[in-house]
């Protein structure tokens, strides 16, 4: 299991890049699993809350191991990420009013603002172009950027709105045409 | 009691962000920044660079950040084990069923909601970063960084940078554009 501190230590720039790792690590040097079923478990960590390195760390823990093999398998992979961070923080705060680290950290602002927007089209650019899709974009873009709405509560009406319109909706009307001949 | 209220917080983050990685940014501005201000906008946007080049998870890295520099020791401890639990909470739970649970029509349909959603989130939050980087106080517009911002955008599309190498060109140029006496 220490395995997974590997993965916390070596990945940088987090989610996809540790998924990377895994699959290497765990499919073809260890041959604790196939592909396929790591796939199955990635797929997973994707559609349920939280960070997806974690979320598969967690799964893949407890598929070789159990409850303990998750555990362990999270806190391998959280520990470094926390250490490192730790140290460098009490640095950073220091260290920003030097004028050239300053002048660093402005390019790294815009260096990530950069990869914020490359985030989002890469998102944006996976979603299927409908209108339902286009309505519920512009609606969550708009709520937050002018009532500011918290986007806590656009994600709850978006998962709301998703189970009428894709979930309910159709059952209903398949329902009625059940019923109308 | 700032622990608490550290680990409700990220608890609340970790929940909630579908999608991974930056889908967490918007959530983190509008409990980090603008209800607790524990960061600025400014910070926030040095640190987003920051995480990326730093090992782990993302959202561990911003956690253990606020904890730190909010609460210290104690404080890092608490934002990361916030941000980390929902995860192995919801994976625990389901992990026997986890198929049926995620095939079920209406975990399905519930996603296909939330999906452009976070799209537009985030979107939000990018313009509300570029907005604040682009723009200096009175509406006046920070060209510096705007051409940076743009060549930068050129470098990853053009050449397909990898996210640390564009973090250490953005902090290269910062420098560079500091020694000709340009400032941002």
């Amino acid at each position: 299991m220490l395995v997974f501190g590997k993965f916390g230590a070596l990945t940088f720039g987090g989610g996809y890049a540790i998924i990377a790792l895994m699959e290497d690590e765990i499919v073809h040097r260890r041959r604790w699993m196939t592909t396929d079923e790591l796939m199955d478990l990635i797929a997973i960590g994707e559609s349920t809350p939280g960070p997806i390195a974690v979320n598969t760390a967690t799964f893949v823990g407890y598929k070789l191991a159990g409850i303990i093999g998750s555990i362990v398998s999270v806190l391998a992979l959280v520990l470094p990420a926390w250490a490192v961070i730790f140290a460098i923080s009490g640095c950073y705060l220091t260290l920003r009013d030097n004028p050239w680290v300053a002048a660093a950290l402005g390019g790294i602002r815009v260096a990530a603002i950069v990869l914020i927007i490359q985030a989002c089209l890469r998102m944006g650019m996976k979603l299927k172009r409908n209108w339902f899709n286009g309505i519920m974009l512009t609606a969550s873009f708009y709520l937050v950027a002018f009532p500011s709405v918290s986007a806590f509560y656009v994600i709850m009406g978006a998962l709301l709105i998703g189970l009428l319109w894709h979930g309910i909706r159709p059952r209903f009307l398949l329902k009625n045409q059940e019923e109308q001949p | 009691m700032i622990y608490l209220t550290l680990f409700l917080t990220f608890f609340k983050i970790g929940l909630f962000t579908l999608g991974g990685g930056y889908a967490m940014i918007p959530l983190i501005q509008a409990e980090v920044i603008d209800r607790h201000g524990w960061m600025t906008l400014e910070q926030f946007a040095e640190f987003v660079g920051i995480a990326e080049s730093t090992p782990g998870p993302f959202a561990v890295n911003i956690s253990t950040f606020c904890g730190v520099t909010t609460a210290g020791f104690l404080g890092s401890l608490c934002a990361t084990a916030g941000v980390v639990l929902p995860s192995v909470i919801i994976i625990l739970l389901i992990a026997s069923m986890a198929n049926r649970v995620l095939n079920h029509w209406s975990t399905k349909s519930a996603l296909q909601g939330a999906k452009p959603a976070v799209v537009g989130l985030l979107a939000v939050a990018a313009f509300s970063l570029a907005g604040h980087a682009f723009f200096k106080g009175e509406g006046e517009l920070n060209l510096t960084a705007l051409l940076l911002a743009a060549g930068l955008f050129t470098l990853v599309r053009v050449f397909k940078l990898g996210a640390i190498t564009l973090i250490l060109c953005g902090a290269a140029a910062g420098v560079a554009l500091q020694l000709c006496g340009l400032s941002f």
